[in-house]
């Protein structure tokens, strides 16, 4: 989440703050460099425009993953109609209907992991890459970013049971993709 | 329980979000089923390292110069109070 401003927002300070913030969820989301910095180009000049409209508290906070949620899927869609592509339609059907599953391997892992060895950060990251896009959003917004489920719906447009049981499946597949590189394996 | 009723209610069971009811049946059979317990094992190291992820990796170098050159005339423009 957007941790509240320390100070009176100026444009320098928003550039500092949350440019790398809204560049990492967008390039989460759409999976590449040359569109998040499209995306990120566009909210930051929305911020800096409206500056003058919030009062530097936490308002900005939801506002700022609202304007880049919209903005990534505005790309997606313009870069879709663009390729004449079959678009981001939210097959919900793509990752199965959530069982059974495979039995697997008990995963080795530290007993803590609030921080990422920088080679398991980038195996995490390419298995999120995976995800199909309806997926993939649920899953940046709600694990990565950690905002609450119904906020979620608001911003894509989507019930709340959606959200869980898009965010379920998205899950267990991380799980299968993730199970090679943690299962037996010592990593702490 | 069966398990595929466990894997129905994962996603609120990690989430602690089930009645204290559901959540001790589901812990009941996770204690008898090795399977399970494996898989909520992983689930549950899933979500945590999506939540250990960097947040704000910064921008590549090039990119930051070119988004510091375009918002360069807004920082003229609205001068610090
Ligand atoms: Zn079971």
């Amino acid at each position: 989440m957007f941790d509240p401003p320390p100070e009176k927002l100026t444009p320098e300070i928003v550039f500092r703050e949350y440019a790398p913030r809204i560049y990492n969820i967008a390039r989460r989301m759409l999976g590449n460099d040359a569109d998040a910095e499209d995306v990120t180009q566009d909210v930051l000049l929305q911020v800096v425009r409206k500056l003058d409209t919030f009062r530097g508290d936490s308002q900005i906070a939801t506002w700022l993953h609202r304007v880049t949620v919209n903005a990534a899927l505005a790309h997606r869609q313009k870069r879709a109609n663009r390729q004449k592509h079959e678009s981001a339609e939210a097959d919900d059907d793509v990752l199965g209907s959530g069982g059974p599953v495979t039995p697997g391997k008990r995963w080795e892992v530290g007993p803590e992991e609030s921080v990422l060895a920088a080679e398991q950060a980038a195996i995490i990251e390419k298995a999120i890459e995976q995800l199909p896009e309806p997926f993939r959003d649920v899953y940046v917004l709600a694990d990565v970013e950690g905002l609450p489920n119904n906020e979620i719906g608001e911003m894509l447009g989507l019930s709340l049971a959606a959200v869980k049981s898009r965010l379920h499946r998205a899950r267990l597949r991380m799980r299968d993709l993730l199970a090679p590189h943690f299962e037996g394996k010592v990593t702490s | 329980m069966t398990c595929q009723e466990l894997l129905d209610l994962l996603h609120d069971y990690v989430g602690n979000e089930l009645v204290i009811e559901s959540r001790t049946t589901v812990e009941v059979h996770i204690s008898g089923c090795l399977q399970c317990g494996t898989l909520v094992h992983a689930y549950t190291h899933t979500v945590r390292v999506a939540r250990a992820l960097p947040k704000c990796n910064p921008l590549p170098a090039a990119f930051e110069a070119r988004l510091r050159a375009m918002i360069e005339p807004e920082l003229k423009d609205k001068p610090a109070e």
